[in-house]
């Protein structure tokens, strides 16, 4: 037994025959025994055939020359013929998907975030930099296991390679000076050379009867780091530097013009420092004259 | 014209061959598509807002961005729904948007009935009628219940169909034209029509 209120919202449906037979058949039961519910299937009926009686009309005949018109204007013809296939929405960009176009420019985002957070914000110049607390490390190793100190001292630092002044001179495209003696009775006793990538270093070891030191050379885009290990702004020579120490070595960080160096040295004798950075500034002006 | 796709036309059939001449910019099969479809874009327009030159704004409106956007169809609905959905939508806008309701001319939209009963002026004048309170009747509904029982009982669409034009459910379709016929019966309960023989 069924209630008028559950039939009255189906009713529609039941005229419309689009009822599950199950449906179909109790409302049927209903409608036998409900006069006014079969009152308002009669009504629904005759809405129904009174709405079916409403004609599909036919546009205008000018509708389709208009459609043409329009149509000529932006030419979606050949735009048809330029897109592919099963893209719904496209972006203003024309061509491309939206969806891409949106991932690529979250891409590029992130990427910038990175590289802003990474490497500061540096405008026209792409900054490197040339790791050389590693390079510490091994002359500490070495200084520590060999008897005679005088002998290999500074070996090439991971990734440089012995050549001739004269190729090295050609292959760098930043000034670099690269006297035959320093001050303390040092004499160049090898050239080594940096190139990977777009960074390009110099290496010159000096060598005395006591022992050596070395001197690293590159390029204002290229930054020499030593690590975490700690460092004091101190002046040498006339040049501010920054100084870190290692377990058997000194080096110091300099500018000068164009060219960073970083000069290694055994012992810190402040009075020998002072006169080997002169030197080599004098070397660099006398170059860069 | 092709034979082939007249014969088509007539048949009420539409190959995936038309879509895909139309996708690749074939002129003429989206004059066959246009010739095909046009009196349901146009009458669902015309029902809708009761509005003749509104309707044919729409149609002209729906039929070109068809044929900008019809390379995105991709044959994973029939053509007909996909058309409806785009259609029903941009003539819901069209009375969303439309500030000022323009005046509606009902005998427009209803149409006369001398096609139908050319040598009876008498049961011509009972269609027309009967006709025009059917249209004012329609148009007096908001527009999702217009759409439902437009698209139902003028385009003879399946409650499935309309679920997918309307984008939503074929309960709430049901809902919808139940509704809608509770509203209709107030407004169509004046209306009785006239036997033949009975003076107007």
């Amino acid at each position: 037994m069924r209630f008028c209120f559950q039939i009255v919202g189906r009713l529609t449906a039941y005229c419309g025959g689009v009822l599950r037979p199950e449906e179909e058949r109790w409302i049927a039961e209903h409608l036998r025994s409900c006069a006014r519910c079969r009152a308002r299937e009669e009504r629904i009926r005759r809405q129904i055939d009174l709405l079916q009686t409403l004609p599909l009309r036919e546009p205008p005949d000018r509708t389709w020359t208009s459609i043409e018109a329009e149509l000529s204007k932006s030419d979606p013809f050949e735009a048809a013929m330029a897109l592919p296939p099963g893209n719904q929405r496209r972006s203003t960009f024309g061509l491309i998907p939206r969806r891409l176009a949106i991932t690529v420019v979250l891409v590029i985002f992130a990427v910038a975030v990175f590289a802003v957070a990474r490497y500061g914000l540096r405008l026209g110049v792409q900054q490197w930099e040339l790791n050389l607390a590693s390079y510490l490390d091994l002359v500490d190793t070495v200084a520590a296991a060999t008897a005679d100190p005088k002998r290999n001292d500074f070996p090439a630092a991971p990734g440089f390679m012995d050549v001739t002044l004269a190729d090295a001179k050609a292959a760098l495209d930043f000034p670099v000076i690269s006297p035959e003696s320093l001050p303390g009775g040092y004499s160049l006793a090898a050239v080594r050379l940096y190139m990977r990538e777009n960074v390009r270093a110099l290496q010159l070891r000096y060598q005395n009867e006591e022992g050596a030191l070395c001197l690293f050379q590159m390029p204002a885009n290229v930054k020499p780091s030593l690590g975490n290990r700690e460092s004091v702004q101190d002046t040498a020579g006339g040049v501010q530097c920054r100084r870190t120490r290692s377990q058997r070595c000194v080096a110091y960080r300099f500018t000068l013009g164009r060219t960073r160096y970083v000069l290694m040295v055994r012992e810190m004798d402040m009075a020998l420092t002072d006169r080997l950075i002169q030197e080599l500034r004098a070397a660099y002006e006398k170059a860069a004259a | 014209m092709e034979a082939s796709r007249v014969e088509k036309i007539a048949k009420n059939d539409l190959s995936d061959q038309l879509i895909r001449d139309c996708q690749v910019g074939d002129r003429e099969a989206f004059h066959v598509l246009y010739d095909r479809f046009k009196r349901k874009v146009y009458s669902l327009a015309l029902y809708m807002t009761g509005d003749a030159d509104l309707a044919k704004d729409l149609t002209q409106e729906i039929f070109v961005k068809v044929f900008r956007d019809i390379r995105a169809f991709r044959f994973d609905s029939s053509f007909s729904s996909w058309l409806y959905r785009l259609s029903t939508n941009r003539c819901l806008n069209a009375l969303r948007n439309r500030r000022s309701r323009r005046e509606v001319a009902i005998d427009e939209v209803s149409g006369t009935s001398a096609e139908i009963a050319p040598d009876d002026p008498l049961q011509q004048q009972v269609t027309d009628s009967m006709r025009q309170a059917v249209s004012r009747a329609v148009l007096s509904l908001s527009p999702p219940l217009r759409a439902a029982v437009v698209l139902r009982y003028v385009e003879g669409l399946s409650y499935g169909e309309i679920a997918e034009a309307l984008s939503c459910s074929e309960g709430t379709v049901a809902s919808r034209l139940s509704r809608a016929h509770g509203l209709l019966e107030r407004k169509l309960r004046s209306w009785r029509p006239l036997a033949l023989g009975d003076q107007l």
